[in-house]
């Protein structure tokens, strides 16, 4: 028996013309039912968002999107999301997103946002922790903090005003560390999905950062006023849901789909990353 | 009502087109893009939104990063990624960079490219070749691409050509010993020529773009006391059509003058020269080209962004 490429579709790498089947929300691993006869499916998996940093004295900073990966796979009755990182009022890095996987397509997490100002990374095919972002699922190198990538790096404060860590998978980015005067906070890049805006924590006026603002969703806004009950960050925009918008000093979560948290500042409740999400097309 | 253009599945047609008897794909000319697909929209830099049609849930992209603007030596040519996305009505297409600044990058859906590098030994991002040297200065590193296709390192001395890859090296500048900077690498994305600065009587030259996708910038020339020529720029290739941009060609100066590099070819423009009695780079071409090397820098050649569905 022979096969040749032109005879034969299951050859063909092209999802055109597909239709979405299934969207799997639900996190951990569970069961999916595939109709008898399917035997490959398209798959686009994102992983988790990273949770937002807060810390004692200023802001922390926001948590980064979640891995995006697509793909063939073989049909598989088995799917695993991963869940976002959980924020927390504790002055730590923030906690990284869950992987999520269908059959040989894999995303990894964002990367929480750090034990600073600093932002966390976009999540790749693996899940980083820190500011450098780990290799796609394509193959896409890492990027470090402040550059453009697939998964895009953390941002730090040291590089400029303008968020430059804009990538498929965007990077958190960084608070303000002064915890007097003016303050505004950075703004998370721009993305397919997107990571969380950084904090303010000042006795000033202090503004927090914004989420990023995704392909398909918007990024929540920070929190402005006077005092240390101020200044949290936006949740950055996922695949499937908005950021939510900071209240006080506690950072907004991260959009459903692997937005990544915002921060928060000066010990208020950081925001936790959006769920990751699977879709399988056929 | 089942969907026509449903595929990807056993049993189920691959593609229209190609699965007809009736066509031969490669008398056929639309079988020269992905799939049988049309080309449907070209989307230039600095637009941000994109309206694709109901129904249609993935898109066949392909991205160029903006080039690099170039300093003494010559900006390095903007990273391309190509393949399926989920449709989104959003877009990012990079500018070339201008002054010394690297290119922008451009991303539709999940295909993403990086901008070249500038000619003052930048490195390239996510595909982009390297910027070429500046006077003393190695050239770049060029940028593994979107899928991993590994980059070029930076030339190993001066004068030396720039290393081969997805996103090639630079070339290195040189201040002496030598009689030209060093080309720039050859790859998807090339890199950048390196710039010359050496007093001699001999003829020099800056360092020619290497040939990509598109092209990089040739290198700047100075201080001869007899002529001093611009590097001329890398050529490029029309993805849509096959043929050849051409980089710009370096002008020519003598004593005390400048000779300026040509600006690489882009996937969609060819370079411009350098300018013969000024002191201005050429422009890389639309579509990534990097910018000639020269006093006041040629700009790097705007992204561009093509949809196929």
């Amino acid at each position: 028996m022979s096969a040749t490429i032109y005879s034969n579709s299951s050859f063909t790498d092209t999802p055109y013309g597909l239709k979405l089947q299934q969207t799997i929300t639900a996190t951990g691993t569970t069961s999916v039912t595939i109709p008898t006869g399917i035997n490959r499916v398209y798959a686009i998996v994102i992983g988790g968002g990273g949770a937002g940093s807060t810390q004692t004295t200023g802001g922390g900073g926001g948590g980064g999107a979640g891995g995006y990966s697509a793909g063939w796979t073989w049909a598989t009755n088995t799917v695993t999301v991963g869940v976002g990182g959980t924020g927390t009022s504790t002055a730590a890095a923030g906690a990284n997103g869950g992987t999520s996987i269908y059959g040989m397509v894999f995303a990894g997490g964002g990367s929480g946002g750090l034990n600073s100002v600093n932002g966390g990374a976009g999540g790749g095919a693996t899940t980083p922790t820190g500011v450098t972002s780990t290799v796609s699922y394509t193959g896409a190198p890492t990027a470090g903090n402040t550059v453009i990538g697939y998964a895009a790096g953390g941002f730090n404060t040291g590089s400029g005003t303008v968020a430059s860590n804009a990538g498929v998978s965007a990077g958190g980015a960084a608070g303000g560390s002064a915890t007097t005067g003016t303050i505004t906070a950075f703004t998370g890049a721009r993305g397919l999905i997107c990571g969380g805006g950084g904090a303010a924590g000042t006795v000033g006026v202090g503004t927090g950062g914004a989420g990023g603002t995704g392909d398909f969703f918007a990024g929540g806004t920070g929190s402005t006023g006077t005092g240390l009950l101020f200044g949290g960050g936006g949740g950055g925009a996922g695949r499937t849901g908005a950021g939510t918008n900071a209240t006080s000093n506690a950072g907004g979560n991260g959009g459903s789909g692997g937005g990544g948290g915002g921060a928060g500042s000066t010990l208020g409740l950081a925001g936790s990353g959006g769920n990751g999400v699977v879709f399988l097309y056929y | 009502m089942s969907n026509p253009n449903r595929k990807g599945q056993a049993g189920n047609p691959v593609s229209i087109g190609m699965q007809s008897a009736t066509y031969t794909p490669f008398v056929n000319t639309h079988f020269n893009l992905p799939f049988g697909l049309y080309l449907r929209q070209t989307i230039l830099a600095g637009t941000t939104s994109v309206t694709i049609p109901a129904g249609i849930n993935f898109v066949y992209a392909i991205a160029v990063g903006g080039g690099g603007s170039a300093s003494q030596g010559g900006g390095g040519a903007g990273g391309v990624a190509w393949g399926w996305t989920v449709a989104t009505s959003s877009c990012v297409v990079g500018l070339g960079g201008t002054g010394t600044a690297s290119g922008n990058y451009t991303r539709y859906g999940n295909i993403i490219a990086g901008g070249g590098g500038a000619g003052n030994n930048i490195n390239g991002i996510l595909g982009g070749g390297g910027g070429g040297g500046n006077n003393g200065g190695t050239g770049a590193f060029g940028s593994t691409n979107y899928y991993g296709i590994p980059g070029g390192a930076s030339a190993a001395a001066f004068g030396i050509r720039g290393n081969n890859g997805s996103g090639a090296g630079g070339g290195s500048g040189t201040l002496t010993s030598t009689t030209s900077g060093g080309n720039g690498g050859d790859g998807i994305s090339a890199g950048g020529g390196g710039a010359i600065a050496n007093s001699t009587s001999s003829i020099i030259s800056g360092g020619t773009g290497g040939n990509g996708l598109a092209g990089g910038g040739g290198g700047r020339s100075v201080l001869s006391t007899t002529s001093n020529v611009g590097g001329n720029g890398g050529n490029g290739i029309n993805i849509l059509t096959g043929q050849i941009t051409t980089g710009g060609t370096g002008s020519t100066a003598g004593t005390g003058g400048q000779g300026s590099g040509g600006g690489g070819g882009g996937v969609a423009g060819n370079g411009n020269n350098g300018i013969a009695v000024g002191t201005t780079g050429g422009a890389g071409g639309l579509g990534g080209g990097g910018g000639g090397g020269a006093n006041t820098p040629g700009a790097g050649g705007n992204g561009i962004l093509y949809l196929f569905y």
